[in-house]
C-alpha cells in the first residue's frame, strides 16, 4: 500500500473510533454508575470504576416506590401504542405502496407534514378532552398520542416496506386461486414480516422513550420516563442514573434489530420512488 | 367475498381508500382535533369569548423571555454542530472503509435514546461529584469540583445541555444524510473521478450539491424538533435553563391551567410552523426537503 | 378442458390513456394466440383484463362462455405466467407448484403427485426443494411456467415469459413451449413484442397497435399478406418496404408508376386496378421478393445504393428509389458499392398494395 492511502486510511479510523467513543463513552459512564454502589456515587474524586461491582443501585431504584409499576404501564403502553400504529398505519402504507389513486400524493404530504409536527404538543389540549372522555390518567390515552406520533413513521416505513413486495407476487397468487386478501396474508405478509417487525420496534422505542406528553396526560398511571421525571427533582442521583441506563437498555437492544431499516424512517431511500 | 357486498363496499374501486380510512380518522381524532383544541384553550375563555388574556399571562411571566431566549439559544447552536457532526460521520461512513456498517451503527446509537434519559446519562458527567469533576481533579487540572450545573453558572448550563442534546440528537442528522449519500448514484462519483474531482474536490463539488435536499431536510427536522427540547434540560438542569416546552409542562403539571399551557402549545407550533416556513420559503426544491 | 376466450367491446382506460380500445376478440378453444405489438400498445393490459387483475371499464369478458367481467382471477379458471415470473421466494419450488392446489384444498398426497408430474415435464424435479434464489432465470421461468399447468387451467395466459432470458435459452425454451402446448392444449394466450417469437409459436397473431387489434390471421398470413402499412412495417426483419406509387393505364394495361418507372402488376389484378386508375397507392413488397441486378437494365427500377451491410450468407442493401428507402437482401457476389446504381425486379405476386391515405390494403374480392 502506498504512504498516502496508509494515511488516509490511518486518518479515517482514528476519525471513526473518535466519534465511536464519543458516543460510546457516556453509555459506558451511566451503566458504570448504575452498577456503582449508592455511596460511591457521592464520593470525592469519584474513581472511573467503582470499588465493587453492586446492583444494590439498580436494586434500590427497581424498589422504589412507583416504579415497578411505571415500568409495567411503559410497556403496556408501548404494547398497546405499537398494536394501533400497525392496526392503523400499515393498511395505509399498503394503499400507498399498491395503489395509485385520486389524493395519494396528498395523503403523503399530508403524513410527510405531521412527521415533523411537534405533536407531543397536542397533550396540552387533549389532556382536556381526555377528562371529558374519561381516558385521562388511562394507559389507553397514552397510547393514542403515542399512536398520533408513531403513525406517520409507521406508514412511511410500511410503504416502503410494501413497495419492498413485488405486486406481481400478490398477482400470482390471485390467480392461483387466492382473494386479495389471502394473497395479501399469504405471499405480502410473510415477506414483509421483517421489515414491520422493525417498524413494530421503532414505535415501541418511540413510546417507550416519550415523556412529553405521558407526563401531561397522568396523574396515577405514569409510564416510567413520567415517573422519573416527575420524581426527578426529589431523587437522589443514583436513582436518577440507575432510571436513565435502565431506559437505554432497551432502546439499544431495539436498535440493533431495526438496524438494517434505520434509513426507512427518515431517509425515504427506499420508501420514494 | 359476495358480489353484491363487494360492489356495496365498492372494494374493487374504493379499497385504497378503505384502507386509508382509518389513519384518516385517527389522524382527525388525535390531530386536527386537538390542533383545533389547543387554539380554542389559548384564544377562548371559560365562559366562550375570544380573549387574548392568557397569551398577556404567558408573555408577562418573567421566566417566557427567558424560555423563549433559551430555546432559540439551543436550536440556533445545536442544529449547526449536529450538521457538522453528522456531515462528518456520514461522509466518514461513505468511503466505504472495512467496519464502516459497524461505525454507522454504533454512530447510530442515540437515536434510540430518549432525551430524557440522555438528560441522565450527561447528569453523571456533569454533577458535582461527576466524572467530569473527578478527572480534571485527578489530572490536576482543577483543585475543586466545578460547579456546571448551577444557577451561579448558567452559562456553563446552558453548555452541557448543548453537549447532551447534541450528543443525543446528531444520529437523526445522520440517518437522513447517510441515505441522502445512498441515493447519489455512483455513476456521478465514477464520472467526477474520471474526470479529474478527488477527494475534498469530489466532496465539495459533487456530494454535498447533491446532498442539499438531505442537509435541507435535516436542517428542518432538527430545528423544530430542537424548538422542543424539554427532557434533557429538565433532567440536566432543572429549571436552571428554562424553556418553552418546559413551561408549557410547568403551567400544566404545577400551575393547573391549561389555557395558559395551551397557549404555550399554540406559541410553539406557530413557531415551528414558522420556520418551516422560512426555511421553505429560502431554501430550494421544497418537495424534496419535506420528502426528506 | 380447453375453453375459449371472447372479448365484446372491451375497454380500459388509466386516466387519459385508452390501454384497450373497444376490443373484440374470439380465441378457439386450444388455440395458440398470440398478442404481438410495439411497447406500450396495450398487450398486457388486454391479458390482464381477461385474467380479471384489471377491471375493464365497459364490455364483456367470456371465459369458456361464461361471463366472467366481474369475477375474481380466482374464480376465472385461468393460470397466468408474469413477465416476472413472479415466483414465491419464500417458498421452495415445490410449495410454488403446488400453491395453487393448496388453494383449492386439494389433498396432500394428490398435490404431491400433481407436483412431480408436472416437475417432471419441465424437467425441474430435481429443483423441488430448492428456494427460488437458488435457481436461475431459465429455472425460474420453468417453476413459473409448471405453477401455472399444474392447475389445469382453461386458459393459459402468458406474458412475455422469455422476455428476461439470454438469445440462446429464450431459443431452446421456446422450442419447449411448443411443444407443452401440443401436449396439454390449453388455450393459451401468449404476449410478445418479439415477431420472430410470434411467428414461430402462434396458431395465430393479433397484432396490436394503441389499443387495437390491426390483424388477426395465422403467422403466414400476417407475414405475407399484412392487413395495413402498420403490419407490414412492424413484422419482418427488415421490414416491408413501402414504395409510393400511382396507378396507371396505358395502352398496353394497367401498371403502377413508381417515379418515372413503371412496375408491372399480376395479371388477375389488372381489371381490379382498372377502376383505380390515377389513384395514388402504396406498394409493399419484402425483401426477399426483390431481385437485385447489378444494372437498371431490360425494365427493372433503377435503385441507388445507401449503404451494405454483409450478413455472413446474404448482404443486405439499403437502397433509394425516389425519396423511398428499400431494403434488399442479394447475395453477397454482388458488388454493391454505395452510389452505384442497381436494378431491382419486384416478384410481381408478392406486391401488396395499401392505400395511401388509410394505410390499409386493397381488397379486390
Ligand atoms: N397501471 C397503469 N397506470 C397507468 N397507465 C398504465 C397502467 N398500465 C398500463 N398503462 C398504460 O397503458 C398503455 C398500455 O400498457 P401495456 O402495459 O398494456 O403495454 P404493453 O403492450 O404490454 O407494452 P410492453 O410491451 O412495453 O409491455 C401504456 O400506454 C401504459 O403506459
Ligand atoms: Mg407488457
Amino acid at each position: 500500500m502506498s504512504y498516502p492511502r496508509l494515511l488516509r486510511r490511518t486518518l479515517l479510523y482514528i476519525g471513526a473510533t473518535a466519534f465511536a467513543l464519543w458516543v460510546l463513552i457516556p453509555i459506558f459512564l451511566i451503566a458504570i454508575s448504575s452498577f456503582t454502589p449508592p455511596n460511591e456515587i457521592y464520593a470525592w474524586p469519584k474513581p472511573i470504576i467503582p470499588s465493587r461491582f453492586s446492583l444494590d443501585t439498580m436494586r434500590f431504584f427497581l424498589n422504589s416506590y412507583g416504579v415497578l409499576n411505571s415500568l409495567r404501564n411503559s410497556i403496556l403502553v408501548a404494547l398497546l401504542t405499537l398494536a394501533f400504529t400497525l392496526a392503523v398505519g400499515a393498511p395505509a402504507g399498503y394503499a400507498v405502496a399498491r395503489f395509485s389513486f385520486r389524493g395519494r400524493e396528498a395523503f403523503r404530504l399530508g403524513i410527510l407534514i405531521t412527521r415533523m409536527f411537534p405533536t407531543a404538543l397536542l397533550a396540552v389540549p387533549l389532556a382536556v378532552t381526555f377528562i371529558k372522555w374519561g381516558l385521562y390518567d388511562t394507559l389507553i390515552g397514552v397510547a393514542l398520542i403515542h399512536t398520533a406520533m408513531a403513525l406517520p413513521f409507521a406508514v412511511i416505513i410500511t410503504t416502503g416496506i410494501f413497495m419492498g413486495v413485488p405486486k406481481d407476487l400478490e398477482e400470482a397468487a390471485m390467480t392461483l386461486g387466492c382473494s386479495r386478501f389471502g394473497a395479501f396474508v399469504r405471499v405480502a405478509l410473510p415477506l414483509a414480516l421483517p421489515g414491520l417487525a422493525a417498524a413494530a420496534m421503532f414505535t415501541f422505542v418511540i413510546s417507550w422513550n416519550e415523556v412529553f406528553a405521558a407526563t401531561i396526560l397522568t396523574v396515577n398511571n405514569r409510564t416510567l420516563p413520567a415517573h422519573i421525571l416527575t420524581t426527578i427533582q426529589a431523587s437522589p442521583l443514583y436513582f436518577r442514573f440507575a432510571g436513565g441506563f435502565f431506559m437505554t437498555i432497551p432502546a439499544l437492544f431495539f436498535m440493533f434489530f431495526i438496524r438494517r431499516y434505520l434509513f426507512h424512517m427518515w431517509g425515504g431511500a427506499t420508501a420514494e420512488r | 367475498m359476495d358480489v353484491r357486498l363487494r360492489k356495496l363496499l365498492g372494494t374493487d374501486t374504493l379499497l385504497p381508500y378503505w384502507l386509508l380510512l382509518p389513519s384518516i380518522v385517527f389522524i382527525g381524532v388525535f390531530f386536527l382535533m386537538p390542533l383545533f383544541n389547543a387554539i380554542m384553550l389559548a384564544f377562548r375563555a371559560d365562559n366562550g369569548a375570544f380573549t387574548l388574556d392568557y397569551f398577556k399571562k404567558m408573555v408577562a411571566d418573567v421566566r417566557f423571555i427567558e424560555a423563549l431566549k433559551y430555546t432559540f439559544l439551543l436550536a440556533i447552536t445545536i442544529v449547526p454542530l449536529q450538521l457538522i457532526t453528522a456531515l462528518a460521520m456520514a461522509l466518514l461512513v461513505n468511503t466505504g472503509f472495512r467496519g464502516s456498517r459497524f461505525f454507522l451503527y454504533l454512530f447510530a446509537l442515540p437515536l434510540g435514546i430518549s432525551d430524557l434519559a440522555a438528560g441522565l446519562i450527561w447528569l453523571s458527567i456533569f454533577t458535582q461529584h461527576g466524572f467530569l469533576n473527578s478527572i480534571l481533579y485527578s489530572l490536576g487540572i482543577i483543585e475543586r469540583p466545578i460547579y456546571f450545573i448551577s444557577y451561579q453558572n448558567t452559562g456553563l448550563t446552558f453548555l452541557a445541555v448543548v453537549m447532551a442534546e447534541h450528543w443525543r440528537a446528531t444520529a437523526i442528522v445522520l440517518v437522513i444524510l447517510v441515505a441522502g449519500l445512498q441515493m447519489i448514484s455512483k455513476d456521478y462519483l465514477e464520472a467526477a473521478e474520471v474526470l479529474g474531482a478527488r477527494g475534498w474536490k469530489k466532496v465539495w463539488y459533487v456530494i454535498l450539491p447533491m446532498l442539499k435536499p438531505s442537509l435541507q431536510s435535516a436542517l428542518i427536522i432538527r430545528t423544530i424538533f430542537a424548538l422542543q427540547t424539554f427532557a434533557v434540560v429538565l433532567a440536566l438542569a432543572g429549571d436552571i435553563i428554562p424553556v418553552l416546552a418546559g413551561e408549557a409542562y410547568f403551567w400544566h403539571f404545577l400551575y393547573r391551567n391549561s389555557h395558559v399551557a395551551s397557549a404555550y402549545a399554540v406559541f410553539l407550533m406557530a413557531i415551528s410552523i414558522g420556520m418551516t416556513w422560512f426555511y421553505l420559503r429560502f431554501l430550494r426544491s421544497r418537495m424534496e426537503v419535506i420528502r426528506g | 378442458m380447453a375453453a375459449e376466450i371472447r372479448l365484446e367491446k372491451v375497454r380500459k382506460t388509466f386516466g387519459k390513456v385508452v390501454a384497450v380500445k373497444d376490443m373484440d376478440l374470439l380465441v378457439e378453444p386450444g388455440e395458440f394466440l398470440v398478442l404481438l405489438g410495439p411497447s406500450g400498445c396495450g398487450k398486457t393490459t388486454t391479458l390482464r383484463c381477461i385474467a380479471g387483475l384489471e377491471r375493464v371499464d365497459h364490455g364483456r369478458v367470456y371465459i369458456g362462455g361464461r361471463d366472467v367481467t366481474e369475477l375474481p382471477p380466482s374464480k376465472r379458471g385461468i393460470a397466468m405466467v408474469f413477465q416476472s415470473y413472479a415466483v414465491f421466494p419464500h417458498m421452495t419450488v415445490a410449495q410454488n407448484i403446488g400453491f395453487g392446489l393448496r388453494m383449492r384444498r386439494a389433498p396432500k398426497n394428490e398435490i404431491k403427485k400433481a407436483v412431480q408430474e408436472v416437475a417432471r415435464l419441465l424437467q425441474i424435479d430435481e429443483l423441488l426443494d430448492r428456494y427460488p434464489s437458488q435457481l436461475s432465470g431459465g429455472q425460474r421461468q420453468r417453476v413459473a411456467v409448471a405453477r401455472a399447468l399444474v392447475m389445469r387451467p382453461e386458459v393459459l395466459l402468458m406474458d412475455e415469459p422469455l422476455s428476461n432470458l439470454d438469445a440462446l435459452l429464450r431459443l431452446q425454451m421456446r422450442a419447449e413451449l411448443k411443444k407443452l402446448h401440443r401436449e396439454v392444449g390449453t388455450t393459451t394466450v401468449y404476449v410478445t413484442h418479439d415477431q420472430i417469437e410470434a411467428l414461430s409459436l402462434g396458431d395465430r397473431i393479433a397484432v396490436m397497435r394503441e389499443g387495437e387489434i390491426m390483424q388477426l390471421d395465422a403467422p403466414n398470413e400476417v407475414y405475407d399478406m399484412p392487413a395495413n402499412v402498420f403490419v407490414g412495417g412492424f413484422i419482418g426483419t427488415p421490414p416491408m418496404n413501402f414504395l409510393r406509387a400511382e396507378v396507371r393505364k396505358e395502352d398496353g394495361g394497367v401498371y403502377l408508376a413508381v417515379g418515372d418507372f413503371s412496375v408491372e402488376v399480376h395479371k388477375e389484378w389488372q381489371e381490379k386496378l382498372e377502376g383505380m386508375v390515377g389513384k395514388k397507392v402504396v406498394l409493399g413488397i419484402r425483401a426477399e421478393n426483390i431481385e437485385v441486378r447489378p444494372t437498371p437494365e431490360g425494365g427493372a427500377l433503377p435503385a441507388r445504393v445507401v449503404v451494405s451491410e454483409p450478413l455472413g450468407a446474404q448482404q443486405l442493401l439499403t437502397v433509394q428509389v425516389g425519396k423511398d428507402v428499400l431494403k434488399v437482401a442479394t447475395s453477397t457476389e454482388l458488388s454493391a458499392t454505395p452510389g452505384q446504381t442497381i436494378g431491382l425486379v419486384l416478384t410481381k405476386a408478392k406486391i401488396r398494395l395499401f392505400d395511401e391515405e388509410s394505410g390499409e390494403a386493397l381488397k379486390f374480392d
